[in-house]
Formats: structure tokens, sequence, C-alpha cells
């Protein structure tokens, strides 16, 4: 059901990394660039909260778009994402608050941090696959949970770690306004290091790996090292959003980091659309603002504050509903269906083949 | 005889993408033993999967062109109703549940509508065609010899009380001698049960043997068709899966090849 | 001897939890992870079969059991029947997404707060005095008991019922077994049923006992370990895989550190997975190395 990306095939990510003639690529260059006046004159347009929002789907965003690489791309599956998220925000909670770290040395460090527990998640991934690699990374993000909530009554945190936002040139970095563009900044660097990483020769081994592990292994391709290295650097882009987050919300707790939130993104990354990198932007903006969606949605029934109690419950149920609904109806994600639109819309001459013939 | 089965211009497409057979079409009459012959990749494993509706896992259908058994259309029906309608194909891997005992796997298979001493009867039908099977009893399925397995199999499809069997590849792995025994007892199968039997096989020598009827299969179309003397006869089968030559001498694949490549052929 | 007596208490609520696990796996290959959540259906529906049957413990027992299996049921046929052949990710995904469509209906429906099923039923947990001074309470008692009965009854008709024949065979090879004429969604329809029904029964008796929230979901978590120790098609496996996760999650608890009773499973679960991937008993699969 999820293909590996062939250059043959127009709808793969090699296909869309792969301009096929000037007019597409002049189209392509042409809607980048609308995108991006419009990402850069949104914050002095919009309300501040949704500004929040925005800010709330790039750091999404960073997130999803690592797991896509581990589990889209390098086939590893993985639910313990939020273990991962919650060690980059610990670091930065531990570093600021015990020695008062800046944050050009908290960030790196959460991503070292990150690398050397995705080495350790990633050890699994050598004996294990499918339903029991799944399992092992559930067992790992436990017991990141549990260092994380035993250091907190350790040093006696009863509610969490508060933190003071970074400071530049003396500068508390506190806006809105500033953390919006910091964010943008954050995601769009993550594209393009995943749009590089994918074409690279890492990025063609994890291809192979994931469509067939045994002809991979044959052809010579170092399973070991590009399972490990997929697991590495997704885990150390994470726990860069996990340190975002932290300075985002000056607060770290071991309840923000729930088994939900796992689960979150990997309902991203199929909603999505699986191996496709803008799946995994376009999945973290509908899981980050479904919530909302659901709540303006509730507020515009005749009796809203009854409901106003329930809306957590509401927003969980509906949650997984969606879930179903996309993994029943639509499993190539939204980017299945934007194809699709696209697929009517389009007067191309050009079209995929996947029919070519009987085969010789 | 009444035609029990017929395949009608079937084409089967893997994935949406790769077609496996073109355009077949034979049929069977009951009460006969049928033969496909072909080598590796000529679609007679793919044919006799369409059959029993055994394509679904695989991501294939039969995109066009009709199976009709009895008089109803089969075309890609869910394998357990194929089965309940008496078709009942032998794989050619997995044939087996590996870890239950043999018992076990006769038992399994019957439908629960049928009495104690009916499945006793049936088991017991099993056992007096494959008597080695009885000394195995308490076996676990997996842990039997390629022979005793196939015997397993046919006794599991025996069970089932079909109309038609299917065989793929009975060949496999078997030492000559036991798919002699084999052989005959489907022979015997037929003649004492009147059971209709299509195999698929790449021994051409040991299935003409036994056959009424042939088809000759080629990159997944009918080549050649005719009964089994005249296909024992024919040229072109004893080139190219005999490796005999009207001279008499052997001839290596390779020659084979580029003479189909070349010429036409006849039947 | 309390610590054995709880031993015994907590590893036949993981067992009796889990085997509903290993009878989807072993049956159908699917990881069932809203077990838990299942389980926790039972209780709630008990909770108004109890107001419905006023003092008539038996009916509501007996009416919440067979409304939690006709759950089970459905969610085959609405659900995980159209997610056969899928992806492991995808149906690993649908049972979590179903896990936490069940949980936020049963919060709307019935409501986060501590509720007491055995109030209206008139039962009461009491103490029942144990030889070396342990104590234990009568519904944990029942538990015991009915996980063993369970266990029993499962063994039995695996072995030796035409349709625990037809569930081992579907097990081992599902393709050959429709072909054989083996209807596999009578059969997965069958394995969820009672799954959910021995879930449910789980679930009702620790409500029971120690009252019922929202978060008894976790539990089904935390149970899932010990299927996996034992081998996720083993139910002999799950029975001794249980006693030794909560074995470790009991002497942990009294010798070490209190906060790990909720990671200890976890725990034990790696420590397997890096030594023995298919637990103790289980069938080794295609989890070797390629």
């Amino acid at each position: 059901m999820y293909d590996a990306p062939s250059p043959a095939n127009r709808y793969s990510s090699a296909g869309m990394l792969q301009a096929s003639g000037r007019s597409d690529q002049r189209r392509r260059s042409l809607s980048a660039a609308l995108l991006a006046l419009g990402l850069i004159i949104f914050p002095f347009v919009g309300s501040p909260f949704a500004l929040d929002l925005a800010s709330q789907v790039f750091l999404a965003s960073i997130g999803s778009l690592s797991l896509m690489l581990l589990t889209g791309f390098a086939g590893q599956i993985s639910i313990g994402h939020a273990g991962l998220i919650a060690a980059g925000a610990y670091v930065v909670g531990i570093m600021s608050r015990e020695w008062q770290a800046p944050f050009w040395l908290t960030l790196p460090s959460a991503a070292i941090a990150g690398a050397l527990l995705g080495a350790a998640f990633g050890v699994p991934s050598l004996r294990l696959r499918g339903l029991y690699l799944a399992v092992s990374t559930l067992a790992l993000y436990f017991i990141v949970i549990y260092a994380g909530g035993e250091y907190e009554a350790w040093r006696g945190y009863a509610t969490g770690i508060m933190i003071d936002s970074p400071k530049v040139a003396g500068m508390e970095i506190s806006s809105g306004f500033a953390w919006y563009f910091i964010l943008l900044a954050a995601a769009v660097m993550t594209l393009v290091l995943c749009i590089n990483l994918l074409r690279s020769r890492t990025g063609r081994a994890w291809g192979a790996i994931r469509t067939r592990e045994t002809v991979a292994e044959a052809l010579g391709i170092n399973i070991a090292k590009f399972k490990l290295w997929a697991f590495v650097i997704s885990s150390a882009i994470t726990a860069v959003a996990g340190a975002l987050f932290a300075y985002d919300r000056n607060f770290v707790s071991a309840e923000a980091f729930s088994l939900y939130l796992s689960i979150q993104y990997v309902a991203m990354i199929i909603i999505g659309g699986m191996g496709s990198l803008p799946g995994a932007i376009l999945g973290a903006t509908f899981v980050t603002l479904f919530p909302y969606a659901i709540e303006s949605a509730i507020g515009m029934l005749p009796d809203a504050d009854r409901y106003v109690n329930a809306l957590y419950a509401m927003n969980y149920a509906a949650f997984g509903l969606v879930t179903i609904a996309f993994l029943l109806f639509e499993p190539r994600g939204l980017i299945g269906i934007w194809r699709r639109l696209q697929g009517h819309i389009s007067l191309r001459r050009r079209k995929a083949k996947p029919l070519s013939g009987p085969p010789q | 005889m009444s035609t029990l089965l017929t395949v009608d211009r079937i084409q089967v497409v893997y994935q949406r993408s790769i077609i496996a057979v073109h355009d077949v079409s034979f049929s069977v009459k009951s009460g006969q033993i049928v033969v496909l012959l072909g080598t590796n990749g000529a679609g007679k494993t793919t044919t006799l999967r369409a059959i029993s509706g055994f394509l679904g896992l695989d991501d294939a259908r039969v995109s066009s062109g009709t199976i009709t058994f009895n008089g109803a259309r089969i075309d890609n029906l869910p394998p357990y109703e194929t089965a309940r309608r008496g078709i009942i194909l032998v794989p050619e891997r997995d044939k087996v549940f590996p870890n239950i005992t043999v018992t076990e796997n006769l038992m399994a298979p019957v439908a629960h509508n049928v009495s104690r001493s009916e499945r006793t009867r049936r088991e017991d039908l099993v056992y007096s065609f494959f008597p080695r099977l009885a000394e195995l009893r308490k076996r676990t399925g997996g842990l039997l010899s390629g022979g005793e397995r196939q015997m397993l199999a046919l006794g599991c499809a025996l069970v089932c009380h079909p109309q038609l069997l299917l065989v793929d590849e009975l060949s496999l792995g078997l030492a000559p001698i036991v798919l002699e025994g084999l052989m005959g007892q489907l022979v015997k199968v037929r003649s004492e049960l009147g059971i209709t039997i299509v195999l698929v096989e790449q021994n051409a020598v040991a299935a003409l043997a036994v056959a009424d009827y042939g088809y000759v299969l080629e990159n997944g179309h009918v080549v050649l068709a005719g009964s089994a003397e005249k296909l024992r006869g024919a040229g072109r089968v004893q080139d190219s899966y005999l490796g005999k030559s009207d001279s008499g001498e052997r001839r290596g694949y390779r020659d084979i090849k580029r003479n189909a490549l070349q010429g036409r052929f006849h039947a | 001897m309390q610590l054995i007596v709880n031993m015994l208490v907590l590893s036949s609520i993981y067992a009796l939890i889990s085997c509903g696990y290993v009878l989807i796996y072993r049956v159908s290959r699917v990881m069932n992870l809203a077990q838990g959540e299942l389980m926790m259906l039972g209780a709630y529906l008990l909770l108004t079969t109890a107001s419905l049957f006023h003092g008539n413990p038996e009916m509501a027992i007996i009416a919440a059991v067979v409304l939690s299996t006709t759950c089970g049921v459905l969610v085959y046929v609405l659900l995980m029947r159209k997610m056969t052949g899928e992806s492991v990710l995808a149906a690993v995904l649908a049972t979590i997404a179903l896990g936490i469509l069940l949980r936020g209906l049963m919060v709307l429906i019935w409501s986060a707060q501590q509720q007491y099923p055995g109030q209206p039923l008139g039962l009461n947990s009491t103490a029942i005095a144990l030889p070396g001074g342990a104590r234990i309470s009568t519904f944990a008692a029942a538990l015991v008991i009915v996980n063993a009965l369970t266990y029993a009854a499962l063994f039995g008709f695996l072995r030796f019922g035409r349709w625990g024949l037809r569930m081992r065979a579907a097990g081992q090879n599902p393709l050959l077994a429709a072909q054989r004429g083996i209807n596999l969604h009578a059969i997965y329809a069958l394995t969820w049923a009672l799954s959910t029904m021995t879930g449910a029964m789980a679930g009702m008796l620790i409500a029971l006992d120690s009252g019922l929230t929202s978060n008894l979901a976790v539990l089904g978590l935390k149970a899932f370990p010990a299927a996996l120790v034992g081998g996720l098609d083993s139910l002999l496996g799950t029975l001794i895989g249980s006693l030794i996760v909560a074995a470790a999650e009991i002497l942990s608890i009294q010798y070490v550190d209190p906060l790990l009773s909720d990671v200890m499973p976890f725990l034990v679960l790696l420590a397997m997975l890096i030594v023995r991937p298919w637990g103790l008993f289980g069938t080794r699969e295609e989890l070797d190395r390629v």
C-alpha cells in the first residue's frame, strides 16, 4: 500500500524532486515564492491567536518531519516519539536550571542527547521488525518518562520545571512575533535537511531497506548502520523540537509528554501521507488545528456551555474517529487526496503510466 | 461427460500493473485428469490460483474473462467460497498446517455440519489411499518429510469432498519413485471417487503419463492443446520440455530457446 | 506472605487481560492495543447494568458480559475486518485509535469520576484472612479463581474443541485455512468475542474490588508485557509471563522504589526483547535477523 519511491513514478517523492520540464519548474518556484511571501506577511496581519496556532503548527512539523524520515522513509516503526521530545525538553530544563546554560549550549546538547537516545531506541531495530519494534519503542518511551519523573521528584519540582525564555544579547525572546519566525525558520531548516538527506546515499539506502530489506542487504547495503543512522538523525531533530517546545512554553513536566502525544505524531504522518515530506507538514497542520476546529464546532451547537467540561473527552473521541476514518478510507492520507485532485484538474500530457504493457 | 469447469479468455493482473496471464482458455470435463504444462513464469500457477480464489492476498485479480464452474461464475470469489462449492487447491508451498498433528490437519477442514461418523469415514478413506499417514497420526505437520507432507496435503483436500481437485506442482522436491506412487494414487482418486483433477506440472513426463488431456502455457498464453498422447508425441513439447530433438539427440536449453524465439511453431 | 498474595492477585489480573492479547495475536497476527479500553468498557457496562438490575448481581454481571462480548464482535465486524491485509503500522494504529475513541466515548457517557459498580448491587469488598497473616479481598480472590478457570477452559477449548482446532489452523496459515473451507471471518469474530469477554470479566472484577476510574485502561497496557514475555501466541507462556512481571513489579515496589511500579513491566519487556524477542514459549517467527 505504501509504495517505494521509484524514479519512474511521478507521484513518488523522488519524482516530485525531479522537475519534469521547465514549465513545471517555473510553476513550482512561483508557488514556493508565493507561499514564502504569505508566511512572512502573515504575522503582520494575523491575530495573536492565529500567530500562536501557526507557531504550534511549525513546531509540530519539525517532529512530524523527523518521524516521517524514520517511519515513512526508513521504514522503522516508532511509537515512542514523545519520549524523544521529552528528552530534548528535559535537557533544556536541567541545563538551564542547574547551570544557567544559555540556549546556544542547550540546543546542541539537546540534539546530542537526542542522538544518543536515538541510538538506544535504534538498537532493537537491528533485531526486531514491525510490531515488536513498535513495542520496544513503547517500552523505551516509558523508561524515559519514568526517568524524567524521577528527576522531578528528586529535585522537588512538584509541578514541573520552570524555564526562562532564551536571551539574545541580553534581550529576552518571548513575544509571539519572535517565536513565529524562530519556529518558522526551524521548520524550514528541518525541511531542507530532510530533502537533502533523502537525496543522498543515506536516503536511497533507507528506501531500499524499507521496501525489501533482504534485497538491500544482498546488494551490500549495511543495514545496521543505516537503520541506526535513521534513528539517530530522527531523534536528534526531535529532541531539538522538544527543546524549542520547552522554551516556547517556559515549562517542562512529564505529563506534557503523554503517550497520546506519541500517537498524535504517528497519526500526523499517516493522515498526511506516508513517504511524503509535504505530507508530514500537512499532517502536522491537520492534527494541530484539529482540537481547535472541534472546539469551534461545539461552540456552534445550541447548548454550548454544557459541553465545555466534556471538551477534552470530545477531542479524544473525535481524534480517534478521524484517525480510523483515514485508515479505512484514505490510507494514502491528505497527500493522496491532493494528488487525486491534481490528477482531475491537471491537463498535463505527461501522465504516469503504471500499466506499461506486458513485461518481456 | 459434462463440462465441469470452463476458463474463458482470462487475464490476470498483479498489483494493477503486471499481467501474468494474458489470454487463457480451456475447459475440463467431469472425471477428466487435465494437466497444464509450461516452464517457470508461464502463468500456470496463476491460472490455478485464479480458479480457486487464491489471488487476493497477492493483490492480483482476474481483470477480464470468466471462469465458470458447474454453470456458475466463480472468478474473483474469496477462497472459502470456492472451497464450499467444491474446488480445493493443493498449493505449491505451505500446504499443511505446521504446528498441529496429522489427525488435526485432516479434521480441521471438515465442515461443522458433518456428523462424527461421516468425519471418521472420511479420515479412514484418506488412510486407505495413503497408509503411511495412518502411522503418522500424532506427528505434527511441520516434521513430515516432503513426500509425507504431499500425502497429507492431498489427504486434507480429499477430506473436503471436492468435485474438482487442483494440484500445483506435485513433483517439487519428490523422488521419482515417490512421485510415481502419488500420481498413481491420483488416478485411483479419480476412478474410485469420481473427482476431476487439474494438475499443474513442470515434470511433463510424469504428468502426461496419467493425464487425459493437456494444455501447454507459455508467457500467459495457451500455445498447444491436445490429448495426452498427442502432446507426448508433439515435437514442440519434446523439444522444449523433454530436450529431445527429432534425431534423438539431447539439446540444451539455450538451443531450444533460440529456436523458439526464431521459429514458428506447429502443433 | 502478603507479598505472595499480592503477586498472585496482580498476576491474575495481568493474565486475564493478556489472554485477550494472545488469542487475537495467535489467530490473526494482530496486536490489539485497545484491549485495555475494551476491558474498561466491560467495567463501565457493569455500572449501567448494575443500576438496571438493582440488587441482582448475577443478572447484572451476565448482562454486562453479554454486552461487552457483542461490542467485541462489533469492533471486528465494523473495523478490524476492513484492516486485514493492511500494513503493520496501519493495523497497530487502528487499534490504538480505536482505544482512544473508546476512551473518549466512555468519559463522555459515564464521566471521569470515580464510580463504584458494587454499590447498587449490594456487593461489598470484604477482606478474607489467610494463613501467615495475609489478607485478600473477596473480589481479588474471585479474580484468581476466575483466571484459573478461564485459562483451563481456553486450554481445553483450543486443544479439543472443533472451533478451537479451526482457530489454531487459521492462526498457522490463514490462506490455507480459507482454501480448506474455514470461514476466516467467523473465526476472527469468535476470537474477538472471546478476547473481549475475558478482558471485560477482568475489568468488572477489578472495578468491583477497587472502584472504577477512567484510568483503568492503563492496566491494559501494563499487562501487555506479560503476554510478550511469555510469547504472544502462547497461553501457557502468558500465564507464566504474568507471574514474572507481577513478581518483578511487586518486589521492586517493596524493595526498591514505589515509583517503579508503572515502568517495571516495560523494563522486563525490554530485557526480554533483547534476549529472546519471541518470548519464553512463543513460536519463533520472522523476527530473526535478515
